[in-house]
């Protein structure tokens, strides 16, 4: 048997026994490496797709609020033909001087509600006063009557006289 | 064009798992050879380099000079084929770990044989020679490659082989004198 029988021989022997367990290594790579990293760039792939619809649904409702906001410019609504403006007579502003004692009449009407108490506790009545104080006076510039009302209420506790 | 093994070690380090694949398919065959020379099995030694590549993978930056990846996961083979070899106890040395059926089924006996003999006289080497043998015989390094690889001379890994085929012609011879 010479050198090179030897050799060949050597050589069956160990590809028979080893080349079987040849791409394992790989392939435990793949399984545990690989599919791990490639499982992980889908999901980030999954999350930058929904970031970029994200983005471009935000873009799509800008861009959708500027063109409603520049198509009133572009399309402006007709401007109404000028017309000469209506000239309509100022408002009568007249200075009115009220006199120092104008003609008073006054008119009360005095409504008892009920029973009450004084701040000190004793027996009162609960008084409801309806006034109205009318002024009239005449200008003696224009001649004209003025005339002015002023309705007030009040309520006022009176107390019960003992009899 | 095909990288070297340091920008394929440079890229593996940036977590380039295409690159990495690249080194095990390189690297597989040499780390195979050097860890069957170790355990003696051949299901063993699939194990040990699937864990050595794993292994290798994420402690890259370990790795001080890229241009030595081969010699870096052959010593972690030799290392994990160690600690398993301790696991285990001592292992016979003239006797095959690997089950029957990894044995072809259609061979004749005399073939049959024929190759327990030469898996006999490879595993009654020491572990050197035994790794030189394979490292030649499986990955067709030549022996300065191997000597770099095992930090021997080569005219060492020369003697060792040279050792290796007498021991086998001897085994042979005997057997083919019985038969």
């Amino acid at each position: 048997m010479n050198r090179h029988e030897i050799e060949d021989l050597i050589r069956q022997d160990l590809a028979s026994k080893l080349n079987p367990h040849r791409g394992r290594a790989r392939e435990a790579f793949d399984h545990m490496v690989l599919e791990p990293m490639n499982k992980r760039v889908g999901q980030d792939q999954a999350n930058a797709y929904r970031i970029r619809n994200a983005i471009l649904i935000g873009l799509l409702m800008i861009v959708c609020v500027l063109i409603g906001m520049w198509i009133p410019r572009l399309f402006p609504d007709p401007v109404p033909e000028q017309t000469d403006p209506i000239h309509q007579p100022d408002a009568m502003v007249e200075s009115v001087t009220i006199p120092e004692h104008p003609e008073r009449t006054s008119l009360l009407h005095m409504v008892d509600t009920g029973p009450a108490r004084t701040d000190s506790g004793a027996p009162a009545r609960r008084i409801r006063e309806e006034r109205l104080d009318r002024y009239q006076w005449i200008d003696p510039q224009t001649g004209g009557t003025f005339t002015y009302i002023e309705p007030s209420v009040r309520e006022r506790i009176v107390e019960a006289h003992q009899q | 064009m095909e990288l070297s093994v340091e920008e394929l070690v440079s890229r593996a380090r940036l977590h380039d798992a295409d690159a990495f694949a690249e080194l095990i398919q390189r690297f597989e065959g040499v780390a195979l050879a050097v860890a069957y020379a170790q355990t003696r099995n051949a299901a063993d030694a699939g194990d040990i380099v699937q864990e050595a590549f794993l292994r290798a993978w994420q402690r890259l930056d370990s790795l001080d000079d890229p241009s030595r990846f081969a010699h870096w996961i052959s010593r972690m083979v030799r290392n994990l084929s160690i600690d398993l070899r301790r696991r285990r106890k001592a292992l016979p040395l003239d006797e095959s770990f690997d089950p029957p059926d990894s044995m072809p089924q259609t061979t004749s006996l005399e073939r049959d044989e024929q190759k327990k003999q030469v898996e006999r006289a490879i595993n009654g080497l020491d572990d050197l020679s035994r790794e030189c043998v394979t490292l030649r015989y499986y990955e067709n390094m030549s022996s300065k490659q191997i000597a770099d690889l095992l930090g021997i001379t080569p005219a060492a890994v020369d003697m060792r082989l040279s050792r290796a085929r007498n021991q086998l012609k001897d085994r042979l011879q005997k057997f083919v004198g019985e038969v």
